[in-house]
């Protein structure tokens, strides 16, 4: 008999079957099959995802699968967390468009996969980096909602962050 | 350089002394400009020089900006509407400066960066942004929760901009939600920008915290920290009327503060202060019992210097850190370090002669002795089950005491410990030590000298070495008269996992007796000690100091050559090194040492003679000129030229980050303390 299979159902009702080891790199199923299934999973195991679009949680799928025997760094090794570079892999993973990589870093954060997660955070915090408010705007189509006042009161509040 | 030539270089000594001791800029090793890969270019060379370095590290950033998704948002999901959550944890991994550009773009973006910008403060007057080594990102673990949460920083260098954050501060606190009001048409999230960590690492030297203005907005500032988990202070400025002030004792887990002119603790009424703060009684109704003290209930990382002596320390556990919660407080404590002075200093008090004495009525008074007692048996504290850290520095001990310890410490729990400038005392019976006296030169072995000391007795960290299951992190720097225990402490701690040593061997005339007065044999013990049980295998951070004590100081003396390289050499998992190299005639043996440590990462070398033979730099030729960094330059990239692997090298004190692929080595400046942390076990 095959291994049994958890089934990963989309918002639109697409069904991804995967092994098991691929969809414990999310904490939230992880915790949800050794809930539900004490004695280890006997057979095919629904888990509905209702946030989540077939697209997005097919790319989700694909980096669970590829990182399934990837030893992410301890939770408690602070500096090898800190240190660490996306992945290469990601990094191309992730070349997709804003909306996409948004919707991955949702689902992440709603599946609970921290290093998907960082990965997804780190590469939009490269996106930010070293662009003036304005290119952030036309980057990320941002409309300014501030008053000049307003503008003036803030840019007046945080200079001390200003310490270069 | 060719693998071949590689090796040739070494047969040949002569050579290797040669490149050891030919700084650049001299004409056996000419300063070449426009040469492509000469070693001569850190001044010149505009991609990897360093005062051209930030304009490479902006352009780096540009570019790698561009490899993203550059795809503009049409509809659908945005940056914008992403969950508070998730924009603050890509704030997060932003400067302070991306924060506030952030910041200025859009009304949710503003609410969505201003708690990252506040969270956790540093004061450092010495930070560079250029410095990479300083990471802004922090990684807090709450004690209740299992995963670590990503906290990251802002810096304050200046003592305007200091200042300027404090009224900020307290603007922004007291109007808050008027702010949020203000905002018209702002109807998203928002979270207050609370301040979970504040740091004061080293305020600028300019800034008077007792000038009146500023003096009573620290004060306000401090009473408004509700949620601060982490208090940092180091410099000497700190007054205890912050920590009475402060609004919510139980949200503090790490206290780390310098306590030097809180003078006034020694007779500190607890009553008094509260009576003075009113805005706490009303806090904490009814209870008034619970006001008369500072009850950081919740506190796991205690650290305070300077404690001066015995009796003020018990005052200082008690006061500032029991209050009348001795049950949760030893229960929760990780962290214990104390200093007995504001500063680290080299002088030897008392002298190695003083620290043994013939009769129990000698000067025992004038000694202050009862350190570990003061802290466990005088004090509230109780028997501290999960410590994992515990520091000493500078404290007269008595082996007795080590009972106390093994007492109140659940020691197979500990992790890392320090004993900096520890000494002992001990009491000698006189017609023991004649026996003593007499059986030593008599030619025994040092080993079974350790084993059985002075009258038969084990000192202090003889006595609690057989617990230390667990440690990882060692730091000892033992002072004793007569005797040496330290190379039997080191063999005898039971710990499978001992990742680094930081060893301090002294040596003084009076222990040569046990050694068949030979230094050698009292180094031997050492360099057998470092290796023993399986510390080979497992040790990645090791430092080596040898110290000379003379009557009232000590002198740093270099690792004689036929000792310890060849120990230091099987511990082939070395990622960081520190020694002193001594001879700049003889450099083969350290230089093959560094060779053959593949995994070597950081190299801190130092001693008169670390950086070649002295010399006066471009003095010669350019009068005036007296680069530090210049001087010892050639050292480093001889080192790097034999393990191209190494990442950093600091040669007394001056650091330089390596290249190995290219055989560059930029000079840095700014990074010591980060070096410091890397290399050595505890900070100072």
């Amino acid at each position: 008999m095959p291994e049994p299979k958890v089934i990963i159902i989309s918002s639109d009702d697409e069904k991804f079957p995967v092994d098991v080891k691929v969809a414990e790199k999310s904490i939230l199923m992880k915790k949800m099959i050794e809930d539900l299934n004490p004695d280890g999973l006997e057979e095919d195991f629904e888990i509905p995802t209702p946030n989540v679009r077939s697209t997005v949680l097919a790319k989700v799928i694909e980096w669970c699968t590829h990182h399934k025997n990837t030893v992410f760094p301890d939770d408690d090794d602070e500096d090898a967390r800190k240190s660490a570079p996306v992945d290469e892999w990601d990094k191309n993973f992730l070349k997709v468009d804003q909306e996409m990589l948004y919707e991955i870093i949702l689902a992440a954060n709603y599946l609970n996969i921290r290093p998907l997660m960082d990965s997804g955070c780190k590469i939009v915090a490269e996106m930010i980096r070293g662009k003036s408010p304005e290119e952030l705007r036309r980057t990320f189509n941002i409309v300014n909602d501030f008053s000049p006042e307003e503008e003036a009161a803030i840019r007046r509040e945080n200079e001390w962050a200003e310490d270069r | 350089m060719s693998p071949t030539s590689r090796h040739e270089s070494i047969r040949v000594g002569n050579d290797l002394r040669k490149q050891f001791n030919s700084p650049i800029g001299y004409f056996k090793n000419p300063l070449l400009y426009n040469s492509g890969p000469a070693v001569s270019d850190f001044e010149i060379d505009e991609s990897t020089g360093d005062r051209h370095a930030p304009m490479r590290e902006v352009r780096e950033e540009r570019t790698s900006a561009k490899t993203g998704p550059e795809t503009r948002c049409t509809g659908g999901m945005s940056l914008e509407r992403l969950p508070l959550e998730v924009k603050l944890r890509i704030a997060n991994e932003l400067s302070q400066f991306d924060c506030l550009n952030l910041m200025k773009t859009s009304k949710s973006m503003y609410f969505s960066t201003l708690p990252r910008l506040y969270q956790h403060i540093i004061v450092d007057q010495n930070y560079s942004q250029f410095s990479k080594e300083y990471d802004f990102r922090y990684f807090y673990k709450p004690d209740d929760q299992s995963e670590s949460e990503i906290c990251s920083c802002s810096y304050i260098k200046s003592p305007y901009n200091f200042k300027r954050f404090i009224s900020q501060y307290l603007e922004l606190h007291d109007n808050f939600v008027n702010r949020v009001k203000e905002f018209s048409k702002y109807n998203g999230d928002f979270m207050f920008p609370s301040i979970k960590h504040f740091k004061c690492i080293e305020i600028p030297d300019s800034l008077n915290t007792y000038d009146y203005d500023l003096s009573s907005n620290l004060l306000s500032f401090f009473s408004r920290l509700e949620s601060l988990h982490e208090l940092v202070w180091l410099n000497d400025n700190f007054r205890v009327e912050y920590l009475t002030i402060l609004p919510n004792y139980e949200s503090i887990t790490d206290l780390m503060i310098n306590i030097k002119f809180s003078n006034y603790l020694n007779d500190f009424s607890w009553v008094n202060i509260s009576q003075n703060n009113d805005r706490k009684s009303t806090t904490n109704t009814g209870k008034s019992s619970r006001d008369k003290m500072l009850n950081f209930i919740n506190v796991t990382n205690f650290q305070i210097r300077p404690f001066l002596n015995s009796r003020r320390l018990s005052k200082i556990i008690d006061g500032l850190l029991v209050g009348d919660n001795a049950d949760r407080i030893s229960d929760n404590l990780k962290t214990l370090r104390l200093a007995r002075f504001d500063k680290d200093t080299n002088a030897l008090v008392p002298g190695y002669k003083d620290l043994v004495s013939y009769t129990e009525e000698s000067s025992l008074s004038d000694l202050d002795l009862g350190t570990i007692k003061s802290i466990f048996i005088n004090s509230k504290l109780k028997r501290l089950n999960n410590l994992t850290n515990l520091s000493l520095n500078n404290c007269l001990l008595m082996s007795e005491e080590a009972n106390i310890l093994i007492d109140s410490i659940n020691l197979q729990q500990l992790k890392v410990l320090e004993l900096k400038n520890i000494s002992e005392y001990r009491i000698l019976n006189r017609v023991n030590d004649q026996v003593e006296s007499i059986r030593s030169p008599s030619g025994d072995t040092h080993h079974t000298q350790d084993e059985t000391t002075m009258n038969g007795e084990q000192s202090f960290i003889q006595r609690i070495a057989p617990y230390l299951y667990s440690l990882r992190h060692l730091r000892i720097d033992y002072r004793e008269c007569l005797t040496d225990t330290v190379p039997g402490f080191l063999e005898k701690i039971p710990s499978e996992q001992l990742m680094s040593l930081d060893v301090t061997v002294r040596y003084n005339s009076s222990k040569l007796h046990i050694f068949s007065d030979s230094i050698d044999n009292l180094l031997r013990a050492y360099a057998a000690a470092i290796i023993s049980g399986n510390k080979r295998q497992t040790l990645r951070k090791l430092c080596v100091e040898i110290k000379e004590e003379n009557a009232f100081c000590d002198i740093n003396m270099p690792l004689p050559l036929n000792l310890f390289y060849e120990e230091i050499r099987q511990c082939t998992n070395l990622r960081s090194l520190r020694l002193n190299p001594g001879d700049a005639q003889n450099p083969d043996k350290v230089v093959a040492l560094i060779e053959h440590l593949s995994h070597l990462d950081m190299l801190d070398v130092f001693g008169s003679q670390a950086g070649g033979a002295p010399h006066f730099g471009l003095g010669m030729v350019h009068p005036t000129i007296f680069d530090e960094w210049f001087k010892v330059q050639h050292v480093a990239l001889l080192f790097l030229r034999h393990n191209p692997a190494i990442k950093y090298i600091r040669i007394n004190k001056c650091i330089f980050e390596c290249f190995g692929a290219s055989n560059k080595v930029n000079p840095r400046d700014g990074i010591d303390r980060w070096f410091d942390s890397l290399v050595r076990v505890g900070g100072d």
